[in-house]
C-alpha cells in the first residue's frame, strides 16, 4: 500500500503540474504572433513602385461589371499599383523584394521603412527565375533578421510570412506550416500560408522570427485565374538565395528562364499539313534564323509537325538560349534551319 | 532504477513537457505526424493515396485510378511499383489497390473512428496538389502537408453523402490522399473541394469521405466486390417526402407495393428518426447515412409511428447511384440521363456521372458545365432536371457543355429511369 | 497480487491520460464550437441566403442585407435542429451591412455576447462561423473555420468597388465563403468582434468583417426601441410621402402621395424644398441624409418655397407602407 501511495503522490502532482502549466494553443499562438510581429517588423519594408502607365491598361479598368471583376483579378497578378512587401537583407541598405514587384516599366521605387522613413531605392539586380530583386537604399545600420538553421527545416514546421499591407504601413502576418521541402526544383519550400500578391518579396520566418525563405509571387498555376491563393505557396530558402546574391549585387539581372520564344505566328486557316507562318516577329529568333512569311514548318526537333499547338508545346518545353533545328517548306524546296530561342516578352 | 529515481525521472519529464508552450508542442506533433503519414503515402498518377496495411493494400479515390486495372505508383522513398486494382466503389469514390513486389512490410495508416471527430479538431491533409512532388536528390518524394481543422461533419454533398468538411488546404491532386488526426490515424480520404469564381482551387472548403464509411466497405472491397465493383445500398421502394420537417426526421411519403420497404414494415407517414447510431433529422440526412453502407448491409431503423417508436430491420438492396429522390417533375415521360447537378457561380455543373448511364455512354464528365440542353440555354439545375424526364427514353438530345475552357456539343440518347 | 493490480491500474491511468492528451491541442477549438455554434443561424429572405448570429436569448439576430435582402420585413431563419422560424426585421442600417432580426419564437435561444473590436489585434486567433455551401440549410451543421486577424484597415472605393460600406474593417484569414454573409467573427473568448458581411476579397478567400464596435450603437438603438415599444410590427422606415426631383431651382416636389404625412400637412406639388429640420437640402442626397437618423413618429420640419413665398411645413413622419 505504501508503494501505491508513494506513486500516487508523485503522479498526481506531476500530471496536475503539466495540466495547469499548459496554456491552450490559442493563447500560445497569440503570444507567438505578437512576438513574431515585434521581432520581425523592424526589418519588413513597404516597396512602392511608380510605373509608366500603359494606356491600354487604363481603358480596361474602366469597364464595369463582370469585366471589371475579371480585370480586377487579372491585375492581381500584374505588379500591384499599391505598395508591396520587402525586407532588409543587410544593415547597409540592401533590400530584398520580389522580382515581380519591380517588373514592368518602372519609373521609380520608394521603400518605406518600419520607422516611417521613405527612401528612394535603386534596383540593383533581379532574377526572374528565383523571383528576387535586390534594391539599394542610402541608409546604414538598418535592422536585419537572423537566419534560421536550415538543417532543422522539416515538413510541419511553423512559419509565418510577413509583409506590409497596401496602405504601405500596416504589418501583415500570415501563419502556416512548411508543406514540403525541396520544391521549386530544389530552390525552395512549399508553405500553406494563405499568401497573396502583397506577400511576394516578404520574409518567411520560423517561430523564433529567423529568416527561412523569401515568399514568391502567387503563381497563377497554383492559384485561381484571379490570383487567389489556394493554400499552396512557395518561398526560396536563404541558402539558395545566397547563390544568386553575388550576381545581383554586381548588377547582373537574369530574366525569366521559363518562357522560350521563337517569334512566329501561324495561319490558323491553313489547310496544309504543318504550320504555315503568317508573321515573323522582328528581331526574333525566327527572323535571325531566316524564317520567312509563308514558310511551312514540317519538322521540328526531329519530329513531324502537324499543327501550331503541337509546335507551341515543344517550344514551351525549351529554355531560352536552347538551339533548335527544324525544317520548313518554301516554294518547292525543303530547308534546314536552326534558331537560338530567345526570351518571351515579359508581363 | 530505484523507485525514487523513477519518480524523479517521471516528474522531470512532466515538467519538461509543461515547459514547452502549447504551440511549440503542437509544432512538434505536426512534424511527427507529417513524417509518419509521408512514410505511408502512395503517389498515384495525378493523385494521392496511402497504405492501409503492412502488406501493401492502398486506398485512393475512384476518380483518381478506379477505372484502371493496374497503375504504377511511387512511394515516399522513391520506389516505383505496380499496383493492381482489387475493387472500386464508383459512387462512394473509393478505390482499393494492392501494391506488388514490396520487399517487406510497409508503413501504413490505421483508420480512426470518424464518429469521434469533433468540429474544431486539428487535421492534416496530405497529398500531391498540382502534382508538385518531384524526386529530390536523395530520391525521396515528399507529399504536401497542410494543417487545418474539421469545419463541419456529416455533410451531404450528393454522392459524398456523409463527408467531413475541412479548412486545411486541399487542391486538385490531393484527391485520394488521407486526412489525418493528431494521432496520425486516417479520419478520411480527401476527394472534393467546393470552389468559386470558376476556379478549381481551394477556397477553404475540402470534403473528405469518412473513415467509417470506408470501414463499412472494406470487407466487401478486400474480397474483390462483385467483379471488382462495390455497390452501395438502399431500401428499395421507399419514397421520402421532400418537404421541410423542422428536424423531426425523414417522413415516409409512400411505400411501393411488394417492395423491400413494404416488406420490412415501413408505412406512409412514418417518421424515420434513427439509423443505427445516427439520429435522422431530414430526408437528406437519411440518404446521407444510408449512403455509407454497402449493398447487403443490415441496418436498424427507429421509426416514429404516431405516438409509438417502432424498430425496423432492413437489409439493403443494391443502389446504382444517388437517387434523384423521386422528385416528380412536371412532365414525366420517364427519360433518364444519369447525372447529379449542382448550381454554382459558373453555371450548372455535373458533379457525378453514373457509370454505365446514358450520360456516361455519351461522354459527359464530372465538372462539365451544362450551357445548353436540347437547344435551350440552361439557367439552373432545375431547368435540366425538368427537361430530362419530359422526353421519352430513346430520345436523342444535344447537350452543350463547357469543359476546360472549351465548349463541346455532346449528343446523348436518354435512357429509362431505373 | 495487490502490487501487480496497482501496477496495472497505474499503467491504465497513464495510458488513458496519454490517449486523452492526443487532442489537447484541439480542445480550445472544439470547446469554442460547442459554445458558439448553437447561436449561429441560417438566414433567408429577399431572394438571398446567408448566415446570422443570435445575440440575445429572446432571439435577436444580427445579419446582413446580403443574407436576407435590402428591404425585407420578414425573413426565414433556420436554427440548430433544422428548425425553421420566421423572423421580422427590427431595423436595418444597409450602409453598414447590418440587419437586426427578432425570431418569432420566445426561446430561450442560445446566444453569444458582443466583444470589443477595438482590441482585436493582428495575429489574434479568430473564428468564422456560418452556413458554408448549405451546411446549416441542408445538413444542420454550422461550419467553423479558424485563422487569425490578418489585417485592420479602412475601406475605400478602390479597394472594394461596389461595397456600400465605407469605414474600418477587420480582415481574418479564416476561410470564408458564400452563404457566410451575416455570420460572426469571434475571438478566442467566444465574443463577436465583427460581422462577415463583406467577404469578397477574391485574392485570398479571407473574410472581411465590419467591426462590431461600428455597429454597437445602431444595434442598441434598434433593440432598445423595440423593447420599449409595445408595437408588434417592425419599426419600418420613416415616410414623408413625396417624390422629389432635382432641378436647377433645387428640390421640387413632383408628387404627393395620398394619405401621406406630406398630404396631411399641406405639402403641394411644385413646392421647392429648401430646408429640412433646419438643414439646407438642395439635392435628394442631402434630403435622404437628413431623413436617415429619423424614425416613424419623429417630427420633420420643412421650409418650402411656394409661389415666391417661404412657408414652414411641420409634419410627423409615418411608416413606409409595404406594397
Amino acid at each position: 500500500m505504501r508503494w501505491i501511495a508513494a506513486w500516487a503522490l508523485l503522479i498526481v502532482p506531476a500530471s496536475a503540474f503539466a495540466q495547469t502549466a499548459e496554456e491552450d494553443v490559442c493563447t500560445s499562438f497569440e503570444s507567438l504572433h505578437a512576438r513574431l510581429a515585434e521581432r520581425v517588423a523592424p526589418a519588413v519594408v513597404s516597396v512602392h513602385v511608380e510605373r509608366e502607365r500603359d494606356p491600354s491598361e487604363r481603358n480596361r479598368s474602366e469597364r464595369g461589371g463582370w469585366a471589371a471583376m475579371m480585370d480586377g483579378g487579372v491585375f492581381k497578378h500584374r505588379p500591384s499599383d499599391s505598395p508591396a512587401s520587402g525586407f532588409i537583407l543587410d544593415a547597409d541598405g540592401w533590400i530584398l523584394t520580389s522580382h515581380f514587384n519591380v517588373s514592368g516599366n518602372v519609373r521609380s521605387v520608394t521603400v518605406t521603412l518600419a520607422d516611417g522613413r521613405r527612401l528612394e531605392a535603386a534596383i540593383r539586380g533581379s532574377n526572374a527565375t528565383f523571383d528576387i530583386a535586390l534594391l539599394k537604399v542610402e541608409a546604414k545600420e538598418l535592422p536585419t533578421l537572423r537566419k534560421a538553421p536550415l538543417e532543422a527545416l522539416r515538413t510541419g514546421q511553423f512559419v509565418a510570412a510577413l509583409g506590409r499591407a497596401p496602405d504601405g504601413r500596416t504589418l501583415t502576418l500570415n501563419p502556416g506550416i512548411v508543406s514540403a521541402p525541396g520544391r521549386l526544383a530544389g530552390r525552395g519550400i512549399q508553405v500553406d500560408c494563405r499568401l497573396n500578391y502583397g506577400n511576394a518579396g516578404g520574409p518567411v520566418v520560423d517561430r523564433e522570427g529567423r529568416l527561412l525563405a523569401v515568399a514568391c509571387k502567387v503563381d497563377t498555376k497554383f492559384a485561381g485565374s484571379y490570383g487567389q491563393n489556394s493554400g499552396v505557396g512557395f518561398a526560396v530558402t536563404w541558402d539558395k538565395l545566397d547563390t544568386i546574391l553575388p550576381d545581383l549585387r554586381a548588377g547582373r539581372s537574369v530574366g525569366e528562364s521559363r518562357k522560350a520564344f521563337l517569334g512566329i505566328q501561324a495561319n490558323s486557316e491553313s489547310e496544309v499539313e504543318g504550320v504555315e507562318i503568317d508573321v515573323v516577329q522582328p528581331a526574333s529568333a525566327a527572323e535571325k534564323a531566316g524564317v520567312k512569311r509563308g514558310d511551312i514548318v514540317v519538322e521540328f526537333e526531329g519530329r513531324a509537325v502537324r499543327n501550331f499547338d503541337q509546335l507551341r508545346a515543344v517550344i514551351a518545353a525549351k529554355q531560352p538560349g536552347d538551339v533548335v533545328k527544324f525544317k520548313v517548306k518554301r516554294g518547292g524546296e525543303t530547308l534546314n534551319l536552326e534558331a537560338k530561342l530567345g526570351w518571351a516578352p515579359g508581363e | 532504477m530505484t523507485r525514487l529515481s523513477t519518480a524523479a525521472w517521471f516528474l522531470a519529464l512532466a515538467s519538461a513537457a509543461a515547459g514547452q508552450d502549447a504551440s511549440e508542442r503542437l509544432e512538434k506533433k505536426v512534424q511527427e505526424i507529417s513524417d509518419k503519414v509521408s512514410a505511408a503515402f502512395v503517389f498515384f498518377p495525378a493523385g494521392s493515396g496511402m497504405f492501409i496495411s503492412k502488406d501493401g493494400f492502398a486506398l485512393t479515390n475512384h476518380h483518381v485510378a478506379g477505372k484502371e486495372k493496374n497503375v504504377r505508383v511511387t512511394l515516399h522513398d522513391g520506389r516505383n511499383k505496380k499496383a493492381t486494382s482489387i475493387c472500386t466503389d464508383a459512387v462512394g469514390d473509393v478505390a482499393l489497390f494492392k501494391v506488388e513486389d514490396l520487399e517487406g512490410d510497409v508503413p501504413y495508416l490505421e483508420l480512426a473512428d470518424s464518429d469521434r471527430l469533433e468540429v474544431g479538431q486539428y487535421v492534416l491533409a496530405v497529398g500531391n496538389p498540382f502534382g508538385l512532388a518531384t524526386p529530390t536528390p536523395s530520391k525521396m518524394v515528399y507529399p504536401s502537408v497542410s494543417l487545418g481543422i474539421v469545419s463541419a461533419l456529416h455533410r451531404f454533398q450528393q454522392h459524398y453523402s456523409d463527408c467531413i468538411q475541412t479548412d486545411a488546404a486541399v487542391n486538385p491532386g490531393n484527391s485520394g490522399g488521407p486526412l489525418v488526426d493528431l494521432r496520425g490515424e486516417m479520419v478520411g480520404i480527401n476527394g472534393r473541394i467546393a470552389t468559386r469564381y470558376l476556379n478549381r482551387v481551394n477556397s477553404g472548403v475540402g470534403y473528405a469521405i469518412s473513415s467509417n464509411q470506408i470501414r463499412n466497405f472494406l470487407p466487401t472491397m478486400r474480397a474483390g466486390g462483385k467483379e471488382g465493383q462495390a455497390h452501395h445500398g438502399k431500401i428499395a421502394g421507399l419514397d421520402l417526402s421532400r418537404a421541410h420537417q423542422n428536424g423531426r426526421g425523414a417522413l415516409v411519403a409512400g411505400v411501393r407495393a411488394d417492395s423491400n420497404a413494404e416488406k420490412i414494415g415501413l408505412r406512409a407517414d412514418d417518421f424515420i428518426v434513427r439509423v443505427d447510431r445516427y439520429s435522422i433529422f431530414s430526408a437528406d440526412r437519411f440518404h446521407g447515412v444510408i449512403g455509407t453502407y454497402p449493398e447487403g448491409a443490415e441496418v436498424r431503423l427507429s421509426v416514429l409511428r404516431g405516438e409509438r417508436e417502432v424498430e425496423v430491420l432492413a437489409r439493403l438492396d443494391r443502389s446504382d447511384g444517388p437517387e434523384l429522390f423521386g422528385e416528380r417533375r412536371r412532365h414525366d415521360h420517364g427519360g433518364y440521363l444519369g447525372v447529379l447537378l449542382e448550381d454554382g457561380d459558373e453555371g450548372v455543373r455535373i458533379t457525378y456521372v453514373k457509370p454505365g448511364s446514358p450520360a456516361d455512354t455519351a461522354g459527359l464528365q464530372d465538372e462539365d458545365v451544362i450551357v445548353k440542353f436540347d437547344g435551350r440555354t440552361v439557367k439552373d439545375r432545375n431547368d435540366v432536371l425538368d427537361r430530362i424526364p419530359a422526353h421519352r427514353p430513346g430520345t436523342k438530345v444535344q447537350i452543350v457543355v463547357r469543359r476546360a475552357g472549351q465548349e463541346l456539343t455532346i449528343e446523348a440518347t436518354l435512357g429509362k429511369r431505373p | 497480487m495487490k502490487r501487480s493490480l496497482a501496477g496495472i491500474a497505474w499503467i491504465l491511468l497513464l495510458a488513458a491520460r496519454a490517449a486523452a492528451q492526443e487532442d489537447e491541442f484541439s480542445r480550445p477549438h472544439t470547446r469554442m464550437y460547442k459554445e458558439v455554434a448553437p447561436a449561429v443561424v441560417f438566414v433567408k429572405g429577399g431572394g438571398q441566403v446567408g448566415s446570422g448570429v443570435v445575440i440575445d436569448k429572446s432571439g435577436i439576430v444580427l445579419t446582413s442585407p446580403t443574407a436576407c435582402g435590402v428591404s425585407t420585413q420578414t425573413v426565414t431563419v433556420r436554427t440548430r435542429g433544422h428548425v425553421e422560424y420566421s423572423a421580422r426585421v427590427l431595423g436595418r442600417v444597409n450602409e453598414k451591412e447590418l440587419v437586426v432580426l427578432k425570431i418569432d419564437s420566445e426561446g430561450p435561444h442560445p446566444f453569444v455576447e458582443l466583444g470589443d473590436s477595438d482590441s482585436a489585434r493582428v495575429g489574434q486567433i479568430s473564428y468564422a462561423f456560418g452556413d458554408s455551401f448549405g451546411s446549416i440549410q441542408t445538413d444542420d451543421q454550422v461550419a467553423m473555420s479558424v485563422g487569425i486577424v490578418s489585417g485592420r484597415y479602412e475601406i475605400s472605393k478602390e479597394r472594394l468597388p461596389g461595397a456600400q460600406y465605407r469605414g474600418p474593417v477587420l480582415e481574418v484569414s479564416a476561410a470564408v465563403n458564400q452563404n457566410q454573409d451575416g455570420g460572426p467573427v469571434v475571438d478566442r473568448t467566444g465574443r463577436v468582434v465583427g460581422l462577415l458581411s463583406l467577404n469578397y476579397d477574391d485574392s485570398k478567400f479571407t473574410g472581411i468583417a465590419v467591426p462590431i464596435n461600428v455597429l454597437k450603437s445602431d444595434i442598441e438603438r434598434i433593440v432598445k426601441r423595440t423593447g420599449a415599444d409595445v408595437d408588434v410590427s417592425p419599426a419600418g422606415e420613416p415616410w414623408v410621402g413625396i417624390e422629389l426631383d432635382e432641378t436647377d431651382d433645387g428640390l421640387v416636389v413632383q408628387r404627393v402621395y395620398a394619405k401621406s404625412p406630406a398630404e396631411r400637412s399641406g405639402v403641394r406639388k411644385g413646392d421647392l424644398v429648401r430646408r429640412a429640420n433646419g438643414r439646407k437640402t438642395l439635392t435628394t442626397k442631402t434630403f435622404a441624409e437628413t431623413l436617415r437618423p429619423l424614425r416613424p413618429g419623429d417630427a420633420l420640419s420643412l421650409r418650402v418655397l411656394r409661389e415666391g413665398r417661404e412657408i414652414d411645413v411641420d409634419l410627423k413622419l409615418g411608416k413606409k407602407p409595404v406594397y
